[in-house]
């Protein structure tokens, strides 16, 4: 799906389906924890990833993107739709099922300080996995001792606790966890977010190193988009819950359709000054609505710069234009369309 | 170079790379620099060892009385006097304390049971588990502590034993409630969801993941339960339904000596100066426990 042939994903089945998933979360108030309202963080995502290939997954926070990688995985359960794996539902297995599924589809977090046992030693972190799915401890052991070495780190770091490392150490020690059980699936929670920039490009070179050794698919949630564009090989928009635009990496970088992309796209920073200068961004006006109260029709109307009525009382659906990206929009940009002109022939 | 191999030559530089702290070695280490928390951890020791110590040095035993010396101050002969009928309060007071003791550490050990292991569980599966959990506790909250001991203790008291049980069945619910609140904030942290990811089941969950990171708190109230429990025991004896003759503990020498405060002042002042002694000293042990273990002093450090 890229021009690059050496990441050219399989054909044929995705490894992971996602159709229409939604997760609502009760709000409930008063003595009676009587429920007052719905938030729905995820509604109605469609999404498919498959072999070898890397699916990022940005929007702005509050959007869903945390909540839908842990749908995925059932760490929540959804309220409705479907997750299936290599054709098999997911959300449907029952939970002796659902253990092994889980060998196959691991996560990595967003915050390293959190996302590792305090009181458990590195080796015993990583192996832990294995041990859950009936290794002896001895082979669990050496697996862990080989996997601290392929995500970088001294094997004799094994013997240490997660405080005394940094940041990025502690990040390839949860990507080594993820690794342990050899999964074809790894959902990435904004693993770079936590990390200083130096480091972000080290640990997302280890992660494309490693899916290319294990052959693995990645879902990257991420808010940055330059790091997105750098490991993706397509690209979903999320706002609000929703799914607004999936394309391939350089298709929604070069060309994007959805107001809110071109609109998200416009704030990333060019390392050129003069481009810099004369770079023109679209100031979204407001903020994004509470997902306890969307609004009517088009969720993102009420920031859109050419949001027309139709848009208030009708949900636009996903519909695939000419090039092949997936938009949901009334009015989606052609290529080389400015939002920017766009709207201001409109009047605005 | 990578970052790992600078970074490896930096912990080297600053010698931390020879031997991996273990959470217990840090917190072992920051509690010997709290100094009246130190102090109270040695004089507890020195207390406790004396409880066991002396009885045995002592020339009089427990209930050997001498008919020459009665309702005597303190003395050479007797160093902290005899009481109505001659015995010798050294060795008296040294054996009640021993039960006292005892009482604390079955007390600690009955309730610190109960109470995590409900309190686990309330706080890991919520829902119904929770709920009854709950009422129990509220239960236990609203009746006055001391009025059911007081019937309890006319029903069941007595033995050492049955006493310390008694204090236990009403100790548990403060350790239950902070495990409980611990479960609900920890068992959303992200290495708990790692291991959900892993596939790892409730039993896993509790006792590998969320329980040792709920300890530190648990172990500072475990040493308030024990002073708790004495100060409780004392009362029960005290009011005459705790542990009977010719057992002794503080509380029952206190109890016993309270007609001869005029007479021998000493009497009730030796055993309620140990009683205080030994909770004052518990409760600075907690504060230096909790500090040591503070997670929010520990963040600075890394």
């Amino acid at each position: 799906m890229t021009n690059d042939p050496t990441t050219l994903p399989a054909h044929g089945d995705p490894v992971l389906r996602v159709d229409n998933l939604v997760k609502e979360f009760p709000i409930q108030a008063g003595l009676f924890r009587r429920q007052v309202g719905l938030v729905q963080a995820v509604s109605g995502v469609s999404l498919d990833i498959h072999e070898h290939e890397t699916l990022g997954v940005v929007g702005e926070s509050g959007c869903g993107k945390t909540t839908l990688g842990r749908t995925i995985l059932r760490l929540l359960e959804a309220t409705s739709g479907s997750v299936t794996y290599k054709g098999e539902s997911v959300s449907g297995a029952p939970n002796s099922r659902m253990r092994e599924l889980r060998r196959h589809m691991q996560i990595v977090f967003q915050d390293p300080f959190a996302s590792l046992n305090p009181r458990m030693a590195v080796r015993d972190i990583i192996a832990e996995p294995l041990r859950i799915h009936g290794e002896s401890r001895a082979v669990a052991s050496a697996r862990a001792n080989e996997l601290i070495d392929a995500v970088g780190l001294l094997s004799d770091y094994g013997n240490r606790y997660p405080h005394e490392f940094s940041g990025g150490q502690r990040q390839r020690i949860g990507i080594a966890r993820a690794l342990a059980l050899q999964p074809t699936l790894i959902i990435l929670d904004e693993p770079v977010s936590a990390l200083d920039v130096s480091v972000q490009a080290q640990v997302v070179n280890l992660l494309e190193d490693l899916q290319n050794e294990f052959k693995l698919s990645y879902m990257f949630i991420a808010h940055d988009l330059s790091v997105v564009r750098h490991i993706s090989d397509r690209v979903a928009v999320m706002y609000l819950g929703k799914v607004v635009e999936v394309a391939d990496r350089d298709s929604i970088y070069d060309r994007p359709s959805h107001p809110y992309t071109q609109s998200l796209l416009s704030a990333v920073p060019v390392a050129d000054p003069n481009a810099e200068r004369n770079r023109r961004r679209i100031v979204l006006e407001g903020d994004l609505p509470s997902p306890a109260a969307v609004p009517s029709g088009c969720r993102f109307r009420t920031r859109c710069p050419i949001a027309a009525e139709r848009c208030s009382y009708e949900e636009p659906e996903m519909q695939t234009l000419a090039d092949g990206h997936e938009v949901a929009c009334h009015f989606p940009l052609s290529p080389g369309e400015s939002l920017i002109e766009v709207a201001a022939a409109r009047g605005r | 170079m990578s970052d790992t191999t600078v970074e490896q030559h930096q912990l080297e530089a600053e010698g931390l790379s020879i031997k991996p702290k273990s959470f217990g070695r840090q917190t072992w280490e920051r509690f010997r620099r709290h100094r009246l928390a130190m102090i109270s951890f040695v004089i507890l020791v020195l207390l406790i060892s004396s409880f066991w110590i002396v009885p045995i040095l002592s020339p009089y035993g427990v209930n050997e009385y001498d008919i020459k010396d009665l309702s005597q101050g303190p003395s050479w002969k007797h160093p902290f006097g005899t009481d109505d009928i001659g015995r010798d309060l050294m060795t008296r007071t040294m054996e009640g304390a021993q039960v006292s003791i005892y009482i604390a550490a079955v007390v600690a050990l009955v309730s610190t049971g109960i109470g995590t292991l409900l309190g686990a569980f309330a706080g890991y599966f919520g829902k119904w588990v929770d709920a009854v959990v709950n009422q129990m506790i509220n239960l236990i909250l609203v009746v006055p502590a001391i009025v059911v001991l007081l019937v309890m203790g006319i029903k069941f008291g007595g033995s050492v034993n049955q006493v310390a049980l008694l204090v236990a069945a009403i100790s548990w619910i403060t350790i239950a409630r902070i495990v409980r609140g611990l479960f609900f904030q920890i068992k959303e942290a992200e290495f708990v969801q790692a291991a959900r990811a892993a596939g790892a089941g409730p039993g896993r969950i509790i006792f590998r993941h969320i329980l040792p990171n709920a300890m530190g708190p648990v172990l500072v109230q475990i040493t308030l339960v024990s002073g708790a429990a004495i100060i409780l025991e004392s009362t029960l004896s005290f009011l005459g339904l705790g542990v009977t003759p010719p057992n002794t503990s503080l509380g029952k020498l206190i109890s016993d000596s309270k007609g001869f405060i005029t007479v021998t002042p000493s009497r009730v002042l030796i055993p309620g100066a140990i009683l205080t002694a030994l909770v004052l000293c518990l409760n600075f042990l907690g504060d230096g426990l909790r500090d040591a273990l503070d997670p929010a002093t520990r963040k600075t450090r890394q």
